[in-house]
């Protein structure tokens, strides 16, 4: 069936979330790629255009050019020369329009465009190009993450029950390090308004709940949680333990980001989670539905209030 | 013997899709990713039992099997744990050498995750699993770095063509970069890495390496041996890696002593 879609956004075909870290003293440092050419039918200029959030979600600013990213280029920015922030975790997003795509538009916007041509576009653009994302300290000491993302939380693309499941066994904790997690609620849609309330929970290598929280996440926000704070203090030591954290939110999609923070050398390290179609891709449906209402009854969250 | 066939065929079809139905969950793939165990770095491969995820109806343990191998790509032993429900294991590499009395700086290791009740209707309905793991690495100054598993092991085959890492490499503060290459398939394969100043286009590194079945290189570029001024951004590729996404890690080390790993 052929399905006309009027108003698709072109800023979100290929986008890029970020936050600042100023807590814990980095700056954020981004390196954009454009490896289009790799399909001939989809190579295009990306016009860079980033916005840029404050800590309750309102946008403070919006740069709708910071030059062409031609294909086979990579182009870096740091966040903090582009804008101005605050002490607190912000959230920035990075648009790479197509300019292919742009053409062919009417009001400078959106684009009109079928169902299955918008799904093909993002697919490619998203597995084709990770984008780097760094955190720098002024000697120049840098530790950073590859990732791409689709257009989530945006109605025209993803349709029916969103849900997030969190399993990261990553979490590190001694005399000197701890660990964090950031929680980043976005859409390319600036009409966006979902707020989120995600369960969380740390468990220990036996199984045993050790904390447990909702965690609310406005939209356009990037909150970052200290875990080390929700725990009691004989995680402390000078064995570095592991704990293994578990969130879900069966209101929309989060994207997280772990960190793990020595505060005496002032190192970082960082990864993102892998979604539950990396461990089985059967994983998806009525079989990921089911699993999801049973996970969010589980042991793991039981008694936790909003 | 035909005649019978084609008599009970009513019976023969709808068996068969019974019999279907019951096949038990499997592995898909195993992932490989490199352990660094040289007196200075240490290595923890960090698991969950992620099939009380997946699965939450099911209360049962699993079985973790982390297969090591040394850097000349020999199998040096099999490390076997069982893991709770909702529990999970930070299996410190040098604790399990150490206790094997085994001597080994360099190499990779595999992850498998299996249970005892692979007909059981939750698991089965998975089909197959993969293990996600993510490697952690310490050293004795304070350098931390966590990467997730990319390569894998089994039926791969080297992929062909130029590779271009989508790190943008800042050079500020930067003395080394290292990279842990490792060869997940089970044939030779040579391949060379060089990194280019996106400026000019000119190699300022490159290193040709020659990898056997499962073995893992570590290879160093000084920002010393730089001739010239030195570029302030670096790019890295490679002609052919031994297998689809079998990129390698790529280290950072700093002036400071400090250094980050990511996945290149």
């Amino acid at each position: 069936m052929w399905c006309m879609t009027e108003d698709f956004l072109l800023k979100a075909f290929h986008l890029l979330p970020v936050m600042t870290l100023p807590q814990l003293g980095f700056k954020t440092r981004v390196g954009l790629t454009n490896d289009s050419h790799i399909v001939p039918n989809y190579t295009t200029d990306y016009t860079i255009q980033a916005s840029c959030y404050l800590p309750d979600g309102k946008i403070s600013q919006f740069i709708d050019n910071l030059g062409i990213l031609k294909p086979k280029e990579k182009k870096s920015f740091i966040v903090q020369d582009l804008f101005e922030t605050t002490p607190e975790s912000q959230l920035i997003l990075f648009h790479l329009v197509p300019i292919r795509l742009a053409k062919l538009s009417k009001d400078g916007a959106t684009v009109l465009m079928n169902q299955d041509e918008i799904k093909a576009e993002i697919s490619t653009h998203v597995s084709l190009q990770g984008h780097q994302v760094e955190f720098v300290r002024d000697d120049g000491y840098s530790s950073g993450v590859l990732y791409s993302v689709g257009p989530l939380n945006y109605k025209k693309f993803y349709s029916g029950k969103r849900t997030t499941l969190i399993q990261a066994p990553k979490l590190y904790f001694s005399n000197c390090v701890n660990s964090f997690v950031t929680l980043i609620n976005f859409s390319p849609d600036p009409q966006h308004k979902e707020e989120f309330f995600v369960k969380c929970a740390v468990t220990d290598p036996d199984g045993q709940v050790k904390a447990q929280w909702f965690e609310h996440v406005k939209p356009f926000t990037s909150i970052v949680v200290d875990i080390g704070s929700k725990l009691s203090e004989d995680v402390r030591s000078d064995q570095l333990k592991l704990m293994c954290l578990s969130c879900y939110c069966d209101e929309g999609v989060i994207l997280p980001l772990v960190f793990n923070h020595n505060n005496l050398s002032q190192t970082l390290s960082i990864e993102h989670t892998y979604p539950p179609m990396g461990y089985s891709s059967s994983f998806a449906g009525k079989l990921r539905d089911k699993a999801n209402q049973l996970f969010s009854e589980s042991r793991l969250f039981k008694g936790i209030q909003r | 013997m035909k005649t019978a066939i084609l008599k009970n065929i009513k019976y023969i079809i709808p068996f068969r899709r019974q019999l279907k139905k019951l096949k038990p969950l499997t592995t898909a793939y195993e992932h490989a990713a490199v352990y660094i165990n040289d007196g200075s770095t240490n290595t923890i491969v960090g698991i969950n039992n992620f099939l009380s995820w997946l699965a939450p109806a099911d209360y049962s343990s699993a079985r973790l099997s982390i297969t090591f191998y040394n850097e000349s790509g020999h199998k040096i032993c099999v490390h076997t744990e069982k893991l709770l429900n909702f529990g999970s294991s930070g299996v410190d590499v040098s604790q399990v050498f150490q206790k094997r009395g085994i001597l080994s700086n360099l190499g990779m290791f595999t992850v498998r995750l299996t249970t005892k009740n692979p007909l059981k209707k939750s698991f089965r309905e998975l089909n197959s699993i993969t293990a996600v793991f993510f490697v952690f690495y310490t050293d004795v100054n304070g350098s931390i770095a966590q990467v997730h598993p990319n390569a894998r092991v089994g039926d791969v085959k080297p992929r062909l063509g130029e590779w271009n890492s989508l790190q943008v490499i800042s050079t500020n503060g930067l003395q080394e970069l290292v990279l842990y290459q490792l060869n997940g398939g089970n044939y030779f394969h040579e391949l060379k890495h060089f990194f280019c100043d996106p400026e000019t286009d000119k190699i300022v590194f490159e290193s040709t390496s020659s990898l056997g079945p499962y073995m893992t290189k570590k290879i160093t570029f000084s920002l010393d041996d730089i001739k010239g001024n030195k570029p302030p951004v670096l790019l890295l590729k490679c002609d052919s890696l031994p297998s689809a996404n079998a990129k390698p890690i790529l280290m950072r080390r700093y002036l400071n002593g400090h250094y980050s790993i990511s996945h290149a």
